[in-house]
């Protein structure tokens, strides 16, 4: 008999697939949203409780779903990393959907709404079963179910622009599944394992002999560009700014802020404790993710200048963003994994916090969306001018603020490499490039224009949506107080993501 | 105040620098002073324009992309497997320790003496299970899109459920009298199939397709409002999720006691499981083709 608390991971998946089926069986979208809540406060205790037991015994273990241990049944592995990504992302699920709230009961068909917490539970089930899975396969099931649900998320608002969106969507991340699925297939005809240990041990022995280089070269190949197809890696992420720029609030939040990050995880995963970060450079794809990442950090940018739709802006951030992640892990070594675990923390705080903010900024101003008719609005909702401010300060890394501590782990992890001018000169590149779209949006919102101009804005909104939306301030002030955590107590956070990328 | 007009005229300066607006004069450079006003609302002739030249654009360089990555894609591709283990031979790395497993061992650690149900339902229960969740979220989302939801929106409904009469019932007399034969037999082909999944090929899966042609076959025959007479949308919804929970639940309880070694409860389960799966699985085909043919249940 193992002890109880490491049931917990496979409670919480268990858990948010019960709470998704459940949420299709209610009539009323408002208790279905109870569920969800409810199902999501109970995962983030279980998850703390994981962390707080794998924190103290130093190390991962793995659980059989089962009775058959590997390499024959299915397998989940929890370690701390695993168990802080699950916590985090449990609550911003949480945070987006309380922020969100009036947003989402007003864009959702009311008898749509039921289904969209489905979709939402479900989600949740797959970001776990991303973060914990120890087997490949349960690995891609789970890429299935959150792509789905995630565009079920963005076409729950049933606008005309919204369902091409939902189906360039979808065509892409079918693609991209449909990539990693030969990418298994091919992996596993020449090692025969989908347990990711045994894999591990194969693929090793596989690269030792040299046999089967070829079949093994382009199965990595396809795994990677599968999973940077659905995370919005730089040359593919034409679909993303039209599917999170035309969602509702909360879908906006809950897909960038972590969908993407569920299959970034998955790839963590696979290039650390399947291919090995050594294979992987001499294969050389670090060297492609560093490229592709720093190029997707200038080109998100430079996307995000042109944009004057503040939603679309905040996508187009997102692909700078990952950009990011992705130069991190280009770097090839551990510190550089460390640190885009932070910044994937980072930015699952953040852009949330953005999407919400600039959700209720357009509410205020009669939902319009364009920067120029935004202007003054902050002076309407204070808290969501100031959850916006802090939340774009630390997009442009400034000190403490989470994105700064992350800009300073990329820096110091590129210190150690050969490649430490091209990722210092970028990180500055892009730097400057998100002042240039952030501070005018900034100045933007904050600055009063005519009193004429803001009563024509003004008079499209209802009074219903000017009143104050306590649901909303009380999730942008927590997420703005994890920003302010991530950017000044964090060395508690990167001492347990060192730790569990060692026992990763 | 008497810098009261200044600051005012500072402010207004800085919003219209904000707005892309063009750069004031006095502070401008020469190169701000030739830029064009930004234009934020485009007539709709000009929108219109621009989307179709952007769309001309797109379709000149499309079809010359998707051949040449498909080309490469298709090239990589062969010469893979051309690199990779020839098909059935016995040194193949896919007939390791796991396969000889699954074969060998597979009915005295499962009691199924079929390996693909052994395989799907013990070994490898929680990917299936995933599985089955992928088909109860592909009708949820269909249902999203599809159903109506009692809102008429512009006389749409009117028109659609008087067409919809017209087609309700099929005339053609071959077809009815043969559904009329047949789906009582389909159906219980069906059952056998689902109940016999443990010790022959079958199960929930195929069970599950089998159960939803038949009722695909008897609603093209007599109409959705026959169907209806026994399973209307309550009933349809009751059946999806009550087939899924039972799977979960049942798949969770097994999946707790197998971790953490206690004795194995559940060995009989893989009879309700593959009813269960039959469940799901029908009412996943069926529901595709109710909804995406009249958009009702």
């Amino acid at each position: 008999m193992r002890p109880l608390v490491e049931n917990f991971p496979f409670f919480c998946i268990f858990l948010a697939i019960v709470a998704g089926i459940l949420s299709a069986t209610l009539c009323h979208g408002r208790v279905a949203y109870g569920l969800t809540l409810a199902s999501n406060a109970v995962i983030a205790v279980l998850s703390a409780y994981t962390l707080g037991y794998v924190c103290t015994t130093g190390e991962s273990f793995v659980y059989t779903m089962g009775r058959f241990t590997a390499p024959f049944g299915n397998a989940i592995r929890c370690g701390p990393l695993q168990a802080m990504m699950a916590l985090v992302f449990t609550l911003v699920m949480a945070t987006s959907l309380i922020g969100g709230q009036r947003d989402l009961f007003h864009d959702v068909a009311r008898s749509r709404q039921p289904f969209y917490f489905t979709m939402v539970d479900l989600l949740e089930a797959s970001l776990l079963a991303l973060v914990y899975t120890d087997d490949v396969f349960t690995g891609y099931v789970f890429i299935e179910i959150s792509t789905i649900a995630a565009c079920a998320l963005v076409m729950a608002k049933d606008t005309g622009p919204n369902l091409i969106a939902t189906v360039r969507y979808l065509f892409m991340s079918l693609l991209g599944s449909g990539l990693f699925l030969i990418g298994l297939t091919i992996l596993n005809s020449i090692t025969g394992y989908l347990l990711m240990p045994p894999l591990a041990q194969a693929v090793a022995a596989l690269w030792e002999s040299g046999s089967y280089l070829v079949p093994l070269t382009v199965s990595v190949g396809l795994i990677v560009a599968g999973l940077g197809i659905k995370s919005a890696m730089f040359p593919f992420h034409m679909w993303l700014p039209d599917a999170h720029g035309g969602a509702t609030t909360t879908s906006s939040a809950i897909l960038s802020g972590l969908v993407l990050k569920g299959y970034i995880m998955l790839m963590m995963t696979m290039m650390v404790r399947v291919f090995s970060m050594d294979l992987m450079e001499e294969l050389g794809v670090t060297d492609v993710m560093l490229a592709f990442g720093l190029l997707g950090m200038i080109f998100g940018s430079l996307g995000a200048l042109r944009e004057y739709h503040i939603k679309r802006m905040l996508a187009y951030s997102s692909v700078a963003q990952i950009g990011y992640i992705f130069m991190g892990l280009g770097v090839g070594s551990t510190e550089g994994v460390v640190a885009s675990c932070f910044h994937v923390l980072v930015h699952a705080c953040c852009k949330p916090l953005l999407f919400l903010c600039a959700g209720r900024l357009s509410a205020v101003s009669g939902h319009h969306r364009s920067l120029k008719n935004l202007r003054g609005s902050a002076y309407r909702d204070l808290v969501a001018g100031l959850g916006f401010t802090v939340g774009a300060l630390s997009m442009i890394g400034i000190p403490l603020l989470g994105g700064f501590v992350s800009k300073l782990y990329f820096a110091n992890a590129s210190l150690l490499t050969n490649k430490t001018a091209v990722v210092l000169l970028t990180i500055a590149l892009s730097t400057v490039l998100n002042a240039l779209y952030y501070i005018p949006a900034l100045l933007g919102i904050w600055v009063k224009p005519a009193p004429e101009e803001t009563a024509i804005v003004v008079a499209d909104a209802t009074a219903e949506e000017l009143a104050f939306d306590r649901s909303f301030t009380a999730a942008a002030l927590v997420l703005m107080a994890a920003i302010f955590v991530l950017g000044i107590f964090y060395h508690p956070i990167t001492d347990v993501i060192e730790l569990g990328v060692r026992h990763f | 105040m008497s810098n009261g007009p200044e600051k005012q005229d500072w402010r207004t300066r800085l919003v219209s620098w904000v707005d892309g607006d063009r750069e004031p004069k006095d502070q401008s450079l020469f190169v701000m002073e030739q830029r064009h006003r930004r234009r934020f609302l485009p007539t709709e002739e000009e929108h219109e324009r621009r989307e179709k030249t952007r769309l001309h654009r797109f379709f000149n360089w499309y079809p010359v992309a998707a051949v040449f990555i498909a080309l490469t894609l298709v090239t990589v591709l062969l010469g893979t497997v051309l690199q990779m283990p020839l098909f059935g031979q016995e040194s193949n790395p896919i007939n390791n320790e796991v396969a000889e497993h699954y074969l060998e061992h597979g009915e005295e650690d499962t009691g199924s003496s079929n390996a693909v149900t052994a395989m799907i339902l013990s070994y490898r229960g929680f990917d299936t299970l995933g599985e089955s969740c992928v088909l109860f979220l592909a009708v949820t989302s269909v249902m999203m899109l599809l159903l109506k939801d009692g809102e008429d929106e512009d006389g749409k409904l009117a028109r659609r459920s008087a067409r919809e009469a017209d087609q309700e019932e099929h005339g053609d007399i071959i077809l009815k009298r043969t559904a009329w034969v047949l789906t009582p037999f389909i159906f219980l082909f069906a059952i056998y199939v689902l109940l016999n999944g443990e010790t022959s090929p079958g199960g929930g899966f195929s069970g599950g397709t089998i159960l939803g042609a038949g009722l695909i076959l008897f609603s093209s025959a007599f109409g959705q409002r026959n169907v209806r007479v026994i399973m209307d949308r309550k009933t349809y919804s009751f059946i999806r999720t009550f087939g899924l929970m039972l799977y979960a639940l049942l798949y969770g309880a097994y999946i707790f006691f197998g971790a953490n070694g206690l004795p194995n409860y559940l060995a009989g389960m893989a009879l309700l499981i593959d009813l269960a799966v039959g469940l799901v699985v029908a009412c996943t085909i069926y529901g595709f083709y109710a909804l995406f043919s009249t958009g009702e249940i």
